[in-house]
């Protein structure tokens, strides 16, 4: 399942990533289950457009997180195996 | 801007 960094991550038909303004959080709706991102997981989650690749996602958030690289490479393309494998995205 | 884990929860509607 896993895309690596040159994966384009993109939500699945049906699956909607919004602000809930009642629980004022983000929120990615899919058939019959919800995913309610902490921080991390919702700044990552802004930046799945279909078009920018897991790479340059990494290399957004490393430029404004204090972080090295590698270990926010690690953690996004975990989260994207994650979501990927649960449904609510394909690589 | 310090890095955590993501952590994203799953709940059955």
């Amino acid at each position: 399942m896993s895309g690596g960094e040159d994966a384009l991550p993109r939500f699945r038909r049906g699956v909607r990533f919004r602000f809930d303004e009642i629980r004022q959080q983000w929120t990615l709706l899919a058939p019959e289950k919800l995913f309610l991102p902490d921080e991390t997981g919702t700044e990552i989650l802004k930046l799945v457009d279909g078009e920018r690749s897991a790479g340059a996602i990494i290399d957004d958030l490393a430029a404004r997180f204090d972080a090295p690289r590698d270990v926010i490479a690690t953690d996004v393309l975990a989260t994207l195996d994650d979501l990927a494998a649960r449904g609510a995205l394909t690589l | 801007m310090s890095w955590k884990t993501p952590k994203i929860v799953e709940i059955a509607l």
